[in-house]
């Protein structure tokens, strides 16, 4: 086991590798120079050539990306253009907010959308199947910038329940707080989430239902909601993972236009102001932090995988 | 879904029947007419197919259908609600008309997310095809790569690729048409790793064809199903992430109408016109409703294993 789990991590090597590399060449692959890029048309020679130094850009490319790698390495990523402060930092404190946010989503995302997807498949072909098909399909459909304002418009400005920005009220720390203003963020991310779990699992679970397996336990006797919870849906549980494991990628991004909304200090409103600034370490920072955060979520989900399966064997 | 009232179709009875020989259905443009009779024989489905001709068509004809210029608006006139005479769907905070708004803003909205599924369809079936057909080494790194950039979230991609190229409306649909390839290059990849096996592949190696002709003739065109299925389910979703890109303020830029841009304005005045962004909104979500639903639509027809699911 701990030398599968080692095996695996070594694995992730070649391709966290990759990443810093194209992350590296990011700020190389701008069309021109990027000092100029980042200072804008009207910079001086002067201040030029510092911003050329201070970045490394005078060194040939592969000294300049072991110098990177380096600093990356010891805790070093550089230092923001327009926040004149360590990237480091800035996206670890950010990202916090970032994984709070996605963590609650992805609860909520679970919770439904593989319930409904159960009751679904049990029930497929009738109405409350088909209601459920139908809101899954609403679900993904809905751009979560328009949810996001809908939810906001009445839940918070019409009804009051809750407040409809930020991540606490001014001063404020605790935690009850903090739930208050995850809500409507959480549920903006976690509908489109919900909908194509929603509609992963009715089909895993209408796959498994069908299995002989199923129908012999029923013809024994077991109890209908024994058979959907014990003999089906601990076989469809694998694929349903899997998905869920895929969806990371979908919450880190999506997270990006929810912060926005909800004006969420997390990582998805620092990289779009760094990207608008042109600020190339933030944006680098930050996209090397994400990268490297969902490379191990898909390890994560990856083992959680192998050990949820006593069929496969980690060798 | 919504077939309310009317019996639904046995499962199965939704395939294109097959053709006696020699009835019109088996000429190409008798085929062409029998796809569209059964695509449409599902009312869900006629509906969406009705409501997206609709938006593309008062597009295509936006300038002649005698609007209001969609960049000008009388202040007298601003943020007046819907349904308030001369204004069908209101107005923005500058008075300007918001149908006129959308209707323009459809041209570039749509635009952008069709051309971004041309450009990663084109590039990505291209680059699959080729790396599936030939294999070895080449395949080798165009996967590593393929690999790598699945290393990015979607989103993080095309914003790498923004924060690159710089904001605009043109490099935010480049940006999301790259970040798309992978998605692409892995159906087309699989689909030439399938074909170059079949009988009719290796008998036209044996004839001599050349690679090209093998490409486009035998596996590219073997492999459209698959590949437009998959772009039909993607139109919507890169419709909704170029507004996305200009909600985030680095796609188009006012006073250009733009769904995301109008949505992303009327934030502002949410408490007092909640119309200026939910009207752009909700046409984002209609127009990805509906695209969503024809692509269920196109891969139940051309993918029979999907019926169902």
């Amino acid at each position: 086991m701990a030398s599968y789990l080692l095996r695996r991590l070594l694995g992730t090597l070649p391709t966290l590798l990759g990443v810093s590399v194209l992350v590296f060449l990011s700020l190389h692959l701008t069309p021109g120079d990027p000092a100029q890029v980042i200072l804008g048309p009207k910079a001086t020679a002067t201040s030029l050539a510092a911003l050329r130094s201070e970045l490394g850009l005078d060194q040939p490319i592969h000294v300049q990306y072991a110098r990177w790698m380096a600093g990356v390495a010891s805790g070093d990523w550089g230092r923001s253009i327009q926040l004149k402060a360590g990237v480091l930092p800035l996206v670890w404190e950010r990202l916090k907010a970032t994984l709070i946010l996605a963590a609650a989503a992805m609860l909520i995302a679970v919770g439904t959308g593989v319930t409904l997807g159960i009751v679904s498949a049990v029930r497929a072909g009738g109405l409350t199947d088909r209601s459920a098909i139908a809101t899954s399909l609403v679900g993904y459909s809905l751009p979560p910038f328009f949810l996001g304002i809908v939810l906001q418009v009445v839940f918070g400005l019409r009804l009051g329940w809750f407040p409809v920005t930020g991540m606490y009220r001014p001063g404020g720390s605790d935690l009850p707080d903090l739930l208050l203003h995850l809500v409507l963020p959480a549920v903006t991310l976690a509908a489109g989430i919900g909908a194509l779990l929603a509609r992963m699992t009715r089909s895993t679970m209408l796959e498994v239902l069908s299995q002989d397996y199923v129908r012999t336990a029923r013809a024994k006797g077991v109890r209908p909601g024994a058979v959907t919870l014990r003999h089906a849906f601990r076989n469809a549980l694998i694929p349903i993972l899997t998905i869920i494991g895929l969806q990371m990628g979908y919450v880190l991004g999506g997270a990006v236009l929810v912060e926005q909304v909800f004006a969420w200090p997390g990582i998805g409103t620092l990289a779009v102001n760094a990207i608008l600034a042109r600020d190339f370490p933030l944006v680098q920072g930050v996209t090397l932090l994400v990268a490297v955060t969902y490379v191990f979520t898909n390890l994560l989900t990856d083992v959680a995988y192998s050990l949820s399966d006593p069929r496969i064997t980690y060798r | 879904m919504t077939t309310r009232g009317i019996p639904r179709a046995a499962p199965g009875a939704t395939q294109p029947a097959s053709a006696p020989p020699g009835s019109p259905a088996e000429t190409p443009a008798g085929k062409r007419r029998s796809f569209w009779r059964v695509f449409l024989r599902e009312p869900v489905a006629a509906v969406a197919f009705g409501v997206l001709a609709l938006i593309v068509l008062a597009a295509l004809l936006a300038p002649w259908l005698g609007l209001p210029d969609p960049t000008r608006g009388s202040l007298v006139d601003r943020l007046k609600p819907p349904l308030t005479p001369g204004y069908p769907l209101g107005t923005d905070e500058f008075g300007r008309d918001l149908l006129s708004r959308v209707v323009w803003g459809a041209r570039v909205s749509l635009g952008v997310g069709f051309l971004a599924v041309a450009i990663a369809a084109a590039a990505g079936v291209a680059l699959g095809l080729v790396s599936g057909y030939l294999g070895g080494r080449f395949d080798f790194w165009a996967q590593r790569f393929i690999d790598l950039l699945l290393a990015f979230p979607y989103i993080l991609l095309a914003l790498m690729v923004v924060a690159i190229l710089g904001p605009g409306l043109l490099n935010t649909m480049l940006a999301i048409a790259i970040a798309g390839i992978p998605y692409y290059v892995r159906i087309a990849r699989a689909s030439a790793l399938a074909l170059r096996e079949r009988e009719f592949v290796e008998a036209a190696e044996a004839a001599g064809a050349s690679t090209g002709w093998i490409l486009v003739k035998h596996v590219l065109s073997n492999s459209l199903s698959p590949i437009l299925v998959a772009a039909t389910l993607d139109v919507g979703f890169m419709i909704m992430a170029a507004a996305g890109m200009s909600f985030l303020g680095l796609g188009a830029q006012p006073p250009l109408a733009e769904w995301g841009v109008m949505l992303s304005n009327g934030r502002q005045y949410l408490r007092v016109a909640p119309w200026v962004s939910l009207v752009p909104g909700a046409m984002i979500f209609l127009v990805v409703l509906a695209l969503n639903l024809l692509g269920d639509r196109v891969r139940d027809l051309l993918d029979p294993r999907m019926v169902g699911r």
